[in-house]
């Protein structure tokens, strides 16, 4: 047995199927669930290249597959990103059992974990920028469902990912290029550029942002979320690779200053557009692109390591975990204010706060957890990337406070426009039983996950 | 077989044929031009490859050009209407695009040279070809945000993209996984087109 056929194509062929019988809504739902734990745990559980008995069989998990000259490795090593990316995937199916996503949500969502596995497999692994665009490719039935209108966010999202791929795979080849001249020495600005614009593109960094508001305001609020969650992620580990394969890199400062900058003007633009938001769906989108800012500057606080991977990997994956947990408990909360009020603007929730309470403090929370806020999820990553800058540049915390404040600012606003209503106004719970358990035991895995990790 | 002299001949028809799609007021022409463009696309992915790998360029994008036709007869003509929009400025619009064709026609042949820089491998007529098509695929882009015209312009810039990176990859994973790519885009793009028109699902 090889890893690739178990983390690739065993999800792979189940959204086949899942496909095929994706009005079993309930079924599907349920075996996407158990599909992802189960990876999950066999990525946990699994040893690799070693003899495993069971019972009378004999059974070898190898790491590498090889297909037309090239090869996927799949090792011990990926151990925790396997367990990253199917425990999360799990986690999204369970919450699209209360927001109704679509028909072939757990199907995309099954091939877009087995795309992601494969772009921390590929090998050369540039080939991962092809893979990415093939995943935006899967994403886009979410994004536009069956009979209604085309929104623009869409159109502007798939432009941006192809145009990231062919910027990535052909500075791919002109660092190839340098390191085979052995190293920085002879390395020019040019692929530096052409691998900054392909990542602006792939990571939404301004001014390539448009869409993510786009979306966060077109799409349904849960699907808009997982593409938030996916493909930066994706973008992200691919970025992590990159540096990690050539180490000279790690040393070459442009890069960094790139990273910093693009990472630092994220954040910053981020909280300020995120504190003047009149709309939910938007002050998600605009917390994202902060988020987005923070890997970049995580990334980048690694210059000059001799193993960022190893040094990077263990707050990135955390951060990249608990943004998928408070993102999906404000999208269900989102998409539960938008199911009852039927909008997501600041006039139309007004109040909502004493209607909903339960997906209207779920709302908040996820929020404050994504700008940071103590006690919650998001807290102690932020702390991590705040003492790690302390020490590469220090220079930049400021921007990060005024970013995550100017985040914390927008929370605040939706915080009194939920519950700024009547005070005679009776605080009812018309959010279904299911809703109520998983928005609580949602706000409470913040709170857990925060002091955990603290 | 050497291939060299199609070269030049190839790099005209290219022009050509990405003109004619970002002028173009009939899909109908402009899908012919896009299946066009693959053929110039082949000819010059012979250079670095052989017969068998190019012609997975030129069979992914036929049926990419294929599945566009397709989905946007199935979407009907209220739909086709709307891929004229551009139409509504005629002509200042239509000369304005002619003009910023011009202008990317003009701006290419002094690049051109530096890109072939790159690689020994790269001839003039490739650098020359790939970036005329990634100029007017970008134009393209910026003109419209119709679905086909988009996917169309996006399949452009791919290709100008691919005869460069042909020269420095000649991978048969990396040749099938960019075809797939195409096809992934033509599909998607013949998707965006009749998704208003189909039936919500729920």
């Amino acid at each position: 047995m090889n890893s690739s056929y178990i983390w690739i194509l065993i999800p792979l062929a189940a959204a086949g199927l899942l496909t095929i019988i994706r009005k079993y809504e309930r079924f599907t739902i349920t075996a996407g669930i158990a599909i992802g734990m189960g990876l999950a745990l066999l990525a946990w559980l699994a040893p690799f290249n070693q003899i495993i008995d069971i019972g009378p069989l004999q059974m070898r998990i190898s790491s590498t597959f090889s297909i037309l000259g090239r090869r996927f490795v799949l090792g011990s090593e990926d151990r925790q990103l396997l367990i990253l990316i199917f425990a999360s995937i799990s986690l999204w199916f369970l919450g699209s059992i209360l927001t109704k996503p679509g028909h072939m949500f757990v199907p995309v969502g099954l091939a877009s974990s087995a795309v992601m596995t494969t772009t921390l497999a590929v090998e050369p692994f540039l080939y991962a920028a092809i893979f990415i665009l093939i995943a935006a490719l899967f994403l886009i039935p979410l994004l536009a469902p069956p009979g209604r209108p085309l929104g623009r966010g869409t159109i502007r999202f798939l432009t941006f990912q192809t145009l990231g791929m062919p910027f990535i795979l052909f500075s791919g080849w002109l660092f190839e290029r340098a390191s085979t001249f052995s190293g920085a020495q002879f390395l020019t600005l040019t692929p530096v550029v052409i691998l900054g614009f392909g990542i602006l593109l792939l990571l939404a960094v301004f001014p390539f942002h448009t869409w993510i508001p786009m979306l966060s305001s077109e799409a349904h609020p849960y699907v808009a979320a997982f593409v938030f969650y996916i493909i930066p992620s994706m973008v992200s580990l691919f970025g992590i690779d990159f540096f990690s394969r050539y180490p000279w890199l790690q040393n070459t400062d442009s890069i960094f200053t790139f990273l910093f900058a693009a990472g630092s003007i994220m954040v910053l633009t981020g909280g300020i557009w995120a504190a003047f938001q009149t709309h939910l769906g938007r002050l998600m989108g605009f917390a994202v692109l902060i988020d987005i800012g923070t890997s970049l500057l995580l990334i980048g606080s690694g210059s000059g390591s001799p193993d960022l991977r190893n040094e990077i990997l263990p707050i990135l994956i955390p951060l990249l975990f608990m943004r998928g947990l408070a993102l999906c408990i404000w999208a269900i909360a989102l998409s539960i204010i938008r199911t009852k009020t039927g909008s997501l603007s600041f006039l139309g929730v007004s109040d909502a706060g004493r209607k909903i309470p339960f997906a209207a403090v779920g709302a908040v929370l996820a929020h404050f957890s994504l700008a940071g806020f103590p006690l919650l999820a998001g807290f102690p990553t932020r702390l991590a990337l705040l003492e790690r800058l302390a020490d590469v540049q220090p220079g930049i915390i400021l921007l990060v406070l005024i970013g995550m404040i100017g985040l914390l600012a927008g929370g605040l606003r939706s915080l009194v426009v939920l519950f700024a209503g009547s005070i005679e106004t009776n605080i009812q719970t018309p959010e279904t039983r299911a809703e109520r358990i998983f928005l609580a035991a949602g706000t409470l895995a913040l709170f857990a996950a925060g002091l955990y990790l603290l | 077989m050497d291939f060299r002299p199609f070269a030049f001949p190839a790099l005209v028809l290219l022009m050509l044929t990405s003109a004619a799609l970002l002028l173009s007021q009939n899909w109908r022409w402009s899908i012919i031009a896009l299946a066009a463009q693959y053929f110039g696309v082949f000819v010059l992915t012979l250079l670095p490859w052989s017969v068998g790998m190019a012609a997975t360029k030129l069979i992914s994008g036929w049926i990419a050009c294929s599945v566009l036709w397709i989905g946007i007869t199935e979407a009907g003509t209220v739909r086709t209407e709307s891929w004229k929009e551009l139409d509504r400025s005629w002509p200042s619009g239509r000369i304005f695009r002619m003009l910023a064709v011009l202008l990317v026609m003009l701006i290419v042949p002094t690049i051109a040279p530096h890109v072939s820089e790159l690689s020994p491998a790269l001839s003039l007529p490739q650098a020359w070809a790939g970036l005329v098509l990634i100029g007017l695929g970008l134009l393209q882009l910026g003109f419209t945000a119709h679905p086909l015209r988009v996917v169309a312009g996006l399949l452009t810039i791919l290709s100008g993209f691919e005869i460069i990176y042909a020269v420095v990859e000649s991978s048969l994973l990396v040749a099938g996984l960019l075809s797939m790519a195409n096809l992934g885009l033509a599909i998607t793009g013949a998707y965006l087109i009749m998704v208003p028109m189909m039936e919500e699902t729920g």
